[in-house]
């Protein structure tokens, strides 16, 4: 009995130094954003963003194999339901001096996200057109439809209600990263049956500096870093 | 790891290395956990070098895989429907769940009103036998119920 008890005491007081001696934590920075939203009268059945893929410069040559690393710029949508930090989101990561691009998709349900999948092998420049949709496909079944030009990525069913806000823009976890400006075009709703484009520049956030962000017409979102908007 | 969680931490390992000397313990055989934070300890490089640094194992558990299915779909169901791409694979086989402190760059969601968005602090992966990792999912420390399969049991009755 002493002899375990012995044992686990130096377990824990190994582990102890273990521990102070695990890897040191960056100091702490808020992620950076460029985004603009819509949110009148909610209700929204889906979202449209027709974008390119932009290039990132200055992302150090790490976290090479896999997504969600930590030296990452995202640029992405979000479909948000009721609820605080609950909604579906599509979007584009860059990686590795920008040499791992992926799209990615997946919900944050109170703040907690869950990858449902992605994409590797993405390449910057070409335009693509970014939806989220929530389909009614009968009296009890509603999905989530994530699609990339056309291209169904994932379908699930929701018990979430209509969307509340559409977001869109640019997000950066790397101080040191700049991102020439690109337009977030045409940006679209649906409601009732029908899409339609954003007006009334609902709302706005720019983390400025390093962000930057305006609007180029009131269905044209502008995003960059280190950039001039 | 930061000084203000060393300073947290340490101190208190340190005293209970001591207390285990001196007050009746119980053998490192019959801690049901033990070999799931061996795991999880064993993968923290991985783990880092995927999703970013790593300063503390906040759980650790093991279960069959059929277990742990049925928590990952219950834990979002209250928005959505998914089938968990674990049951395509031996349901009895154990599984474990490692979730980490640290400072990651999953993906959050920003605020309408400019208040700031701290970065992600708990990361949550699922390690097969052979020492795959999956991913599960990222957020808050404290905010990830349930943590664990046990801990939806729990809520069950289980």
């Amino acid at each position: 009995m002493l002899r375990h008890r012995t044992a686990l005491a130096v377990v824990a007081l190994t582990l102890g130094f273990v521990m102070f001696d695990a890897t040191p934590v960056a100091a702490d920075s808020s992620s950076n954003y460029s985004h603009a939203w819509e949110n009148t009268g909610g209700n929204f059945q889906g979202m449209s963003n027709y974008r390119t893929d932009r290039a990132v410069s200055g992302l150090p040559s790490n976290y090479c194999s896999s997504p969600y690393g930590y030296d990452v710029v995202y640029q992405p949508m979000w479909f948000a339901v009721a609820g605080s930090g609950n909604n579906f989101e599509l979007g584009t990561g860059h990686q590795c001096n920008d040499t791992y691009r992926y799209w990615y998709w997946g919900p944050s349900v109170n703040g907690v996200y869950t990858s449902l999948g992605y994409q590797t092998g993405i390449s910057n420049g070409p335009m693509h057109t970014f939806q989220i949709e929530r389909q009614v496909q009968g009296p009890d079944t509603i999905d989530i439809v994530y699609t990339i030009d056309g291209v169904t990525k994932l379908t699930h069913p929701t018990t979430a209600g209509y969307g509340v806000t559409l977001d869109v823009g640019l997000e950066s976890h790397c101080s040191g990263c700049s991102v020439a400006w690109y337009d977030n075009y045409t940006l679209k709703y649906k409601k009732s049956g029908v899409w339609n484009y954003w007006s009334g520049r609902d709302g706005k956030q720019v983390n400025d500096p390093p962000m930057c962000g305006s609007w180029n017409a009131d269905d044209v979102w502008i995003s960059g870093q280190v950039a001039s908007c | 790891m930061s000084l203000r969680n060393a300073s947290r931490v340490v101190p208190v390992l340190v005293l209970l290395g001591v207390a285990v000397v001196m007050l009746p313990g119980k053998s490192l055989a019959t801690d049901p956990f033990a070999a799931a934070q061996q795991v999880c300890k064993a993968e923290l490089g991985a783990v880092s070098g995927q999703f970013g640094p790593i300063d503390a194992i906040e759980r650790a558990e093991s279960d069959d895989v059929a277990t742990i299915v049925a928590w990952q779909e219950a834990k979002i169901a209250t928005m959505l429907t998914w089938t968990s791409p674990l049951r395509e694979i031996d349901q009895a086989s154990v599984w474990t769940v490692c979730l980490y402190h640290g400072q990651f760059s999953t993906p959050t969601t920003p605020s309408l009103d400019g208040t700031p968005t701290p970065p992600h602090d708990a990361i949550r992966v699922l390690v097969s036998g052979a020492g795959q990792i999956t991913l599960d999912s990222a957020g808050y420390a404290g905010r990830m119920a349930p943590e664990t399969p046990r801990d939806w049991l729990l809520t069950r009755g289980g």
